[in-house]
C-alpha cells in the first residue's frame, strides 16, 4: 500500500504480551491506547465500547493470540479449553456483532491443528497469518471502492468504516481524482463527526459534516453523486445491517436515483436481514452527552443501534476478498457470494460492527 | 426502552394549536439536531400535556417506520408556497420515508427557525476538531404532492 495507513484502519496492536487497543471514545481529542494484559480486560473494552467496529474484530482475535502467547507450558487440550472459555466470554458481550462467528473461526483454526509439540507455534502462526490476509483484503476492498469513483464525485457516507473511507480518499488523491465527501454526524455517538470527518480531514480530503437530518436536502440539491457505507453484518440474500440511519439513507438514495454502494463481508449464515438481531441500547445514550442530561428527567428514548438495508436498495456490494477489477457478484437469489475462494471466516466476518 | 406499540411521530416544532387535537398517550419526538428543540422544547410540551415523549435521533425515523412502530407522521411548516412547504430540515426525510411505508403524513403550522446552529458542539462541548467544514441548513422545501389529501386541504385553508 502506497498510502499511510489511517490510525483507525488497524486500531489494535499486540506487542509481546500486551495488547494495545485504541480508545475510540477519546478520538479525536486524543489518540490513546488502553493496555490489555488478559482476555477479561479485552472483553471489558468491548462491553464499555472503548473499541468498536473493526476494532472489536481485532480485539477478539488478538485476545486469543495474547493468551496463546502467555500459555507457554499449556498442552493442546488445555489451550483449546482456554480458547473455549475466551469464546464464551466474547459471545456474551454484545448482541449485534457476530462474535460467535469470529470466535468460531478461531476455534476452528485451533481444532484443525493436530496435537504435537509444535501445536502452539502453528496456532499462533495461523492466527497471525489470518490477520495479515484480512489486512490485504481490506486494502483491496478500498481500492475496489476507489475504482467506482470519478473525479468530481461527491460521496455521502454514514457512521464510520474503520479507516477505510480515509484510505479510499487517499487512494483517490493519489490517482488525482478530486472527490469530495459528506459525512453525517451519526447521532447519538457522533462517529461521523468524531471519527469519519476527522480522519478524512487528516488524510487531506475535502469533507463536509452534515446533520443526519440534512441527507434529503443535499440529495435534492444534487450535491451527492453516490452513497458509500460500511456494514456490520450481511445475510445470504445481500441484506445487511449497519449503524441506524443507513436504511433511511438507502431509501432516499433510491428516491433521488443516486447509486448506493456498501462495503460488505459476505456471509451465508443468515438467510436474510430479518434474521439479524438488532441491539436496543439504553435511553441515556440519546438523552445525555458526556454525563450531562440533554432534556427533562421524565423523557424516555428509543435507541435501536442498527438497521437493516434490503439488498434491493443496494446498487453494488463491494465485497471483501473480491478479485481486482471485480467488486462483487450476485448469486441466483440476488445475494452476495464470498469471492476468490475466501470463506466467510477468511474474509473477516463482521469486520465493521459499531455501536 | 423497548417499543412494541405504534405511536405518532413528530418532526419539527409545532404551533400551540397543534396540541388541541393531538391526544395520544405516547409519541415519538425527533430530537432535531443541532439545536435539539425536539428533546428540549417539543418533548417538554408533551410532558406538560401528559403525553409521554419517546425521543429518537433524526436518523432513526425510517427504522421505526419499517418496524411498524409509527402510525402517523406530523411535520410543520413555517411558510407555504403554491406547491411547497418550507419546513425544518429533515421534514423531507420524514415525509418521503412515511410515503414509502404508507404511513399517513400531516402538515401543520409550526415554528421554523432560520438560525443555523453548530454541529461542532453539543450542549456547548466540542464534539470533533473545530476546523471541519459543516453544512447545517435550517430549512428545506417539502413538495406538497407528498402530503396526504387532508394536509393539502389544510394548505388551501391556510
Amino acid at each position: 500500500m502506497k498510502e499511510k495507513e489511517p490510525v483507525l484502519f488497524w486500531p489494535v496492536r499486540l506487542e509481546g504480551q500486551t495488547l494495545y487497543i485504541l480508545d475510540e471514545t477519546k478520538v479525536p481529542e486524543k489518540v490513546v491506547y488502553i493496555k490489555v494484559r488478559d482476555y477479561r480486560q479485552a472483553v471489558d473494552a468491548v462491553v464499555t465500547m472503548k473499541t468498536r467496529a473493526f476494532g472489536q474484530f481485532l480485539t477478539v482475535v488478538y485476545a486469543f493470540i495474547l493468551e496463546a502467547r502467555k500459555a507457554v507450558q499449556a498442552s493442546p487440550t488445555d489451550l483449546r479449553l482456554l480458547f473455549e472459555k475466551i469464546a464464551e466470554a466474547f459471545n456474551a458481550s454484545r448482541p449485534t456483532f457476530p462474535f460467535e462467528e469470529v470466535t468460531g473461526m478461531v476455534l476452528g483454526v485451533a481444532r484443525g491443528i493436530g496435537d504435537g509439540p509444535q501445536f502452539r507455534t502453528v496456532l499462533l502462526r495461523s492466527l497471525e497469518g489470518m490477520l495479515d490476509g484480512i489486512r490485504r483484503q481490506r486494502i483491496g476492498r478500498a481500492e475496489a471502492a476507489a475504482r467506482l469513483l470519478s473525479s468530481g464525485d461527491s460521496v455521502l457516507t454514514h457512521c464510520h468504516v474503520s479507516g477505510e473511507m480515509a484510505l479510499i480518499g487517499a487512494i483517490c488523491r493519489r490517482q488525482k481524482k478530486r472527490v469530495k465527501f459528506f459525512a453525517t454526524e451519526t447521532r447519538p455517538y457522533l462517529q461521523g463527526a468524531r471519527l469519519t470527518a476527522w480522519e478524512l480531514k487528516r488524510a487531506g480530503c475535502d469533507v463536509t459534516l452534515i446533520p443526519d437530518n440534512a441527507v434529503a436536502k443535499v440529495m435534492a440539491e444534487k450535491k451527492v453523486s453516490c452513497v458509500l457505507v460500511g456494514s456490520d453484518r450481511s445475510a445470504r440474500n445481500g441484506d445487511f445491517a449497519n449503524k441506524v440511519g443507513t436504511y433511511q439513507i438507502a431509501l432516499l438514495a433510491r428516491h433521488f436515483n443516486i447509486p448506493f454502494y456498501a462495503l460488505v463481508q459476505p456471509s451465508r449464515r443468515l438467510a436474510n436481514g430479518r434474521d439479524i438481531p438488532i441491539e436496543v441500547r439504553g435511553d441515556d445514550e440519546i438523552l445525555t452527552f458526556e454525563g450531562r442530561r440533554l432534556g427533562d428527567k421524565k423523557l424516555q428514548a428509543y435507541y435501536p443501534g442498527f438497521d437493516v438495508v434490503p439488498a434491493r436498495l443496494v446498487t453494488q456490494h463491494i465485497a471483501i476478498g473480491a478479485p481486482p477489477g471485480d467488486v462483487g457478484r450476485q448469486d441466483r437469489n440476488g445475494g452476495l457470494c464470498p469471492l476468490s475462494g475466501a470463506s466467510p471466516g477468511e474474509a473477516g466476518e463482521g469486520l465493521d460492527a459499531r455501536p | 426502552m423497548h417499543v412494541h406499540r405504534p405511536m405518532p411521530l413528530i418532526f419539527g416544532v409545532p404551533h400551540k394549536s397543534f396540541y388541541k387535537d393531538f391526544k395520544p398517550t405516547m409519541a415519538f419526538v425527533a430530537e432535531l439536531r443541532p439545536g435539539l428543540e425536539g428533546t428540549r422544547v417539543v418533548a417538554k410540551e408533551l410532558l406538560r400535556r401528559r403525553i409521554q415523549p419517546v425521543v429518537i435521533c433524526d436518523n432513526m425515523m425510517a427504522h421505526c417506520m419499517e418496524r411498524g412502530l409509527v402510525n402517523g407522521v406530523h411535520v410543520f411548516y413555517g411558510r407555504l408556497t403554491r406547491h411547497k412547504a418550507v419546513c425544518r430540515t429533515g421534514s423531507l426525510i420524514a415525509v418521503l420515508c412515511a410515503r414509502t411505508h404508507q404511513i399517513p403524513t400531516r402538515l401543520h403550522r409550526g415554528k421554523v427557525s432560520r438560525r443555523e446552529g453548530s454541529l461542532l458542539k453539543l450542549d456547548g462541548r466540542n464534539v470533533t476538531a473545530q476546523n471541519i467544514k459543516t453544512f447545517v441548513p435550517p430549512t428545506e422545501e417539502v413538495p406538497l404532492i407528498y402530503m396526504d389529501p387532508v394536509s393539502r386541504e389544510l394548505r388551501r385553508k391556510a
